[in-house]
């Protein structure tokens, strides 16, 4: 289990937790919710925002907001 | 008016094309008490006998308010004694994503009012090979009216109409889920609960709904992003999309913008010619009607700035821009949709100020309207190109580098580095307790509708000519009448002075310097030259500040009225001659020397010079208080930064 922000480029994931806060019940309202799969599609530089594929759409997030998802990543086998 | 209906959606759904098709131009915009938040309406005809009144509440992804202005939807919504409460409501709901979109649609079912589901972008649906079964769907929902609609062209619009028409206005009786949406309306973590609790419902009832669901077909989306937000050419290409924008704004709007004033100069001229003369037509033909051209004149820049912003917008590459440009602002309180309202404001504050609506976080939001005037607007150029020709030598820097185009350039420079510091010391200072979040939908990219793009910037003439146009227009009428009138007899007594020493043109402009001397501008400009003294400027100066407070290209008239010299077009030769010979009474300096040029340009760098946008700030945060707080923290700004130059430069 690891934060979003610190998976790498293209890895599938899934959301296992997000961290309570202001921000969470807006994750989830935009789709962002525990079970949904993730993938990092790619950063803005210098530690700037991520933009991560949920399937049917595209979001974008800041590093600290990223911090508050946590992941599990998936192996090939899996 | 027999019935009340609201539209809500998640944003990038077409629900606003839907409003727009529903509507036509028979759109209002008006206000929510207490927010600044603009509130949209329109009249819409059902059938030949019924006419409805159609609110277009904003795009959210839930009825919980993520941000201040967003807390109309679930005040609304919740309170049946409202006088928005929709006795139908509308939900758009995007079709390539039901899942996210039907939690909306669940919440406000569960407030218990008569809803009509709208699927939008079906189309796209279909040509992925992906079908929804409606009737199923429907009937899973609990009977729900729905209809599809192609918010792009039209199609279905009629059908929605006349499902509208049938409904009944008895509310649903089933619930999605057990908790109201009311009950938990303050409290973060038993909405998620709830979200994650519909999302789990939704997802059963979707089993069988969507049929040969492959995942959706984004490639072309993904090959532009792989150029547009790249880490070097992405943003190549946003500075040469914004290099090109500026090249239509100055290309084109300076040909609307010269008509504009020549018709109006030349209406001002025959009202004076064929209305009786007096203090009525001087006030028609020298206040009211050149306050309307000073308002009209803004009209070109705004439609053509947003021209293209609705451009941006409507194809999907705004949303990139912010994402690209986030990390870079943030560090001065900004965020990244405050990057295109301060360039925007490069070519005026108006429209930038107009354009930062769509920044969700008040906060963020505010700061960028306090520090878009301080970008180097067209309207400083004619001032800047004035005080350079007259006080900068024609020199060459090391050899190459000319030495006015430097100048101008560290003006440029400083106002831009002073609305990134500027804001910076903001975000310690305005506390709203409104957490700042990017969390944004990048959506899919698309063409955009020709339609939208005319309404909305229609729209947004419409409230600038109106809303801030009769701030404008009373400003205006205020300054010219202080540089009218003068007390008692003193402006007749000079002019008979005047008359007696002189004739012909000479005459006719002395008439005029002295008409603006002695007027209660005149008078306040005498008053405040021991303020201004120190900053190097003399009581004639103090007078062309005042005037410029209409807007700052006013200044180089003023100046040509008080040392009565033509205005004319050959870059100004005549009055830099005038001004150059100017001298101090006591000592016998030259009044213009680099110290004091210099000041009055850093002085026009930081102060507000300029009614338009005074009168557009407070149309946009709904409040005296915020035009007032930025006249008054430029002004100090342009006092001790034009005095700190003088004093280095001297």
């Amino acid at each position: 289990m690891k934060p979003l922000s610190s998976l790498s480029d293209n890895a599938q994931a899934v959301v296992v937790d997000i961290q309570p806060g202001k921000l969470a019940p807006r994750l989830v309202e935009m789709g962002l919710c525990k079970g949904c799969s993730v993938r990092i599609l790619f950063r803005a530089p210098f530690n700037g925002p991520l933009a991560i594929d949920l399937g049917a759409s595209v979001l974008s997030l800041r590093m600290d907001e990223a911090e508050m998802v946590l992941v599990e990543e998936m192996t090939d086998q899996a | 008016m027999n019935r009340k209906i609201a539209l809500i959606g998640n944003p990038n759904t077409g629900k606003s094309s839907l409003f727009n098709h529903l509507t036509g131009l028979r759109q209002h915009v008006g206000n929510y008490p207490g927010i600044t938040l603009d509130k949209k309406w329109g009249e819409c005809k059902l059938s030949e006998d019924v006419n409805t009144a159609i609110v277009d509440l904003p795009g959210v992804y839930s009825v919980f308010p993520r941000s201040l202005d967003e807390r109309v939807v679930i005040d609304i919504l919740s309170n049946p004694s409202h006088p928005d409460f929709p006795e139908t409501l509308v939900v758009v709901a995007d079709a390539t994503n039901l899942e996210r979109n039907l939690l909306l649609y669940t919440q406000v079912h569960d407030l218990g009012i008569p809803t009509v589901l709208v699927l939008t972008m079906d189309d796209v649906n279909r040509s992925h090979g992906v079908q929804i079964d409606k009737q199923l769907l429907s009937k899973r929902l609990g009977g729900t009216a729905i209809v599809t609609v192609n918010a792009r062209s039209g199609e279905g619009v009629d059908r929605l109409k006349k499902a509208i028409l049938q409904m009944g206005t008895e509310a649903p009786t089933n619930r999605f889920s057990a908790t109201s949406p009311v009950e938990i309306k303050d409290n973060a973590e038993a909405q998620r609960a709830d979200a994650e609790l519909r999302y789990t419902g939704i997802r059963q009832l979707l089993i069988g709904v969507l049929r040969d669901a492959p995942s959706p077909k984004a490639s072309a989306t993904r090959r532009l992003d792989a150029l547009l937000v790249h880490r070097v050419w992405g943003y190549v290409i946003f500075l040469g999309v914004l290099l090109l924008i500026f090249q239509f704004i100055f290309q084109l709007a300076s040909i609307p913008m010269d008509l504009i004033d020549g018709l109006f100069l030349h209406l001002s001229s025959w009202s004076k010619e064929h209305l009786p003369p007096g203090a009525f037509t001087n006030l028609i033909a020298e206040g009211v009607i050149p306050g309307i051209g000073g308002v009209l004149i803004f009209v070109p820049q705004i439609a053509i700035l947003f021209f293209f912003l609705s451009l941006l917008e409507e194809s999907g590459y705004m949303a990139r821009v912010v994402f690209l440009m986030d990390r870079l602002v943030r560090p001065f309180g900004l965020n990244g949709k405050s990057v295109v309202p301060l360039m925007s404001s490069v070519a005026c504050a108006i429209p930038g100020v107009m354009a930062t609506r769509t920044i969700a976080t008040f906060k963020d939001r505010l700061i960028t309207i306090m520090v878009a005037p301080l970008m180097s607007c067209s309207a400083r150029i004619p001032v800047y190109t004035l005080l350079i020709a007259l006080v900068i030598p024609a020199e060459r820097v090391w050899g190459f580098f000319d030495l006015q185009g430097l100048v101008l350039l560290g003006l440029y420079a400083l106002g831009l580095f002073s609305a990134l510091a500027v804001a910076g010391v903001m975000k310690l200072f305005i506390d709203t307790r409104e957490p700042s979040f990017l969390l944004l939908e990048l959506p899919m990219y698309r063409m955009p509708r020709w339609k939208e793009v005319g309404i909305n910037l229609i729209e947004k003439v419409k409230v600038f000519a109106w809303d801030a146009g009769r701030v404008i227009v009373a400003i205006s009428i205020l300054l010219w009448a202080l540089a009218s009138y003068g007390p008692s007899d003193r402006i007749e007594l000079a002019e008979a002075k005047v008359n007696s020493e002189w004739t012909g043109e000479e005459a006719e402009r002395r008439l005029s310097a002295v008409r603006l001397e002695n007027s209660y501008i005149g008078i306040l400009g005498h008053a405040i030259e021991p303020v201004i003294k120190p900053l190097g400027y003399d009581w004639k100066m103090g007078i062309s500040l005042i005037t410029s407070f209409a807007a700052r290209e006013v200044f180089v008239g003023s100046m040509a009225t008080i040392y009565s010299v033509g205005e004319d077009f050959e870059e100004n030769a005549a009055l830099i001659e005038r001004l150059r010979d100017e001298r101090w009474e006591d000592t016998g300096q030259p009044i213009y020397t680099i110290a004091s040029g210099m000041s009055l340009m850093v002085f026009y760098v930081y102060a507000m010079q300029c009614m338009a946008t005074f009168a557009v700030v407070r149309r946009e945060t709904k409040s005296w208080k915020w035009p007032v707080v930025q006249l008054v923290y430029m002004g100090v700004l342009a006092y001790l930064a034009a005095w700190i130059t003088f004093t280095i430069f001297r």
